[in-house]
């Protein structure tokens, strides 16, 4: 497991071209102990920021999928951060200890990060688990340039034909901008706390 | 003599095994001609359709809206369920029946090409609901969870 400090410093705005643009700070516990945000990774060009969660059937379907991302683009620069929202009051199987377990089970190589106050997801108006996200650096703070699903195949990896975060991510690495920004994803709903 | 009998008996024995295995599972959602058929056997002004998984939370909690519903307006609404759980076996129509739905449930994959072929504006969130009006000929759409005043009320707007 990396045990990385990230540092956000993010907050969210909307540019004049309708862009989100992300420029507020927060951290998050991950689940070996440490506060991590995006500020240690100067280098990082960007991130694939992923709201799931332990208990969603679709969730479930991603983790292999979500380590070989990782495995892959955080040596080009565009490391995965998987980030759980979920109301632990409504899903006891999204308590913290349970993330804890769930990211040594399945091996995670990558931050899985507890959000108890939801105010990441708001943040990012996640809505759904898994719901992807990618962030790319422009200066000082990131725009959101894709959001959506993470492929368009959960239920059977080895029939996907869009393999969008990666698509999108090789567009973004090669200087273009993301030819397909917005995607439907299928999944359980983030139901945020009044 | 012998040997034909026995190659019969295994050709209907194997049918018989895929009919019943295919018995077991729901049948699969067509959404125009279930549809049609619905319009074309059923006298009811609203016919809804509702998308659910069992694996959903909220969609769980709100069926026994959907129970409410059919009991007060039997003859005017016709319920159709369609579930998006992960595998269509025995198992899940054992669970589904154990529901007691009040309609008849049938089964869609939930992958991407539900999303290139589906006619209304779904953003993939469960549970959602499309209430088609036969006397206007026009249909509403609802993602997420709601309630049984809800749904009277919207019935009440745009039926007439």
């Amino acid at each position: 497991m990396k045990t990385k400090l990230f540092l956000f410093f993010l907050t969210i705005g909307i540019t004049s071209f309708g862009q989100v643009t992300i420029t507020d700070n927060f951290s998050l516990k991950n689940v070996d102990g440490r506060m991590v945000s995006l500020g240690d990774f100067p280098m990082a060009k960007g991130f694939v920021v992923i709201f799931t969660c332990n208990h969603c059937p679709f969730a479930k379907l991603y983790p292999k999928r979500l380590n070989d991302l990782n495995e892959k683009y955080t040596k080009l620069g565009v490391p995965i951060i998987a980030i759980s929202s979920m109301d632990t009051i409504s899903y006891e199987e999204d308590t913290y200890l349970k993330m804890i377990q769930k990211a040594k089970k399945e091996h995670f190589n990558f931050p899985y990060l507890y959000d108890p106050t939801q105010e990441v997801a708001k943040l990012f108006h996640a809505q759904k688990t898994p719901h992807a996200f990618i962030i790319w650096r422009d200066g000082e703070h990131f725009n959101i340039v894709y959001n959506g699903a993470i492929d368009d195949n959960g239920m059977h990896p080895n029939e996907v034909e869009n393999p969008y975060i990666s698509m999108a991510l090789d567009e973004l690495l090669e200087g273009k901008t993301v030819s397909n920004p917005e995607t439907i994803t299928i999944g359980c709903q983030i139901y945020f706390r009044e | 003599m012998r040997n034909l009998k026995s190659t019969v008996f295994l050709v209907l024995s194997s049918v018989l095994l895929v009919l019943n295995s295919h018995a077991q599972n729901l049948p699969i959602w067509q959404q125009e001609k279930e549809l049609a058929t619905a319009l074309k056997s059923n006298s009811a002004r609203v016919i809804m359709t509702h998308y659910f998984a069992t694996w959903c939370k909220p969609c769980m909690e709100e069926l026994p809206v959907f129970d409410s519903l059919n009991q007060l307006n039997k003859e005017n609404v016709l319920i159709q369920f369609v579930s998006l759980d992960l595998k269509n076996n025995r198992h899940l129509k054992k669970k589904i029946q154990r529901l007691n739905l009040p309609g008849n449930c049938f089964y869609l994959e939930p992958n991407a090409s539900i999303m290139k072929d589906s006619s209304f504006n779904w953003d993939g969130t469960l549970p959602f609901t499309v209430m088609y009006f036969s006397t206007t000929e026009t249909s509403i759409e609802l993602a997420g969870k709601h309630t049984l005043q809800d749904y009277l009320k919207l019935m009440n707007n745009n039926e007439n």
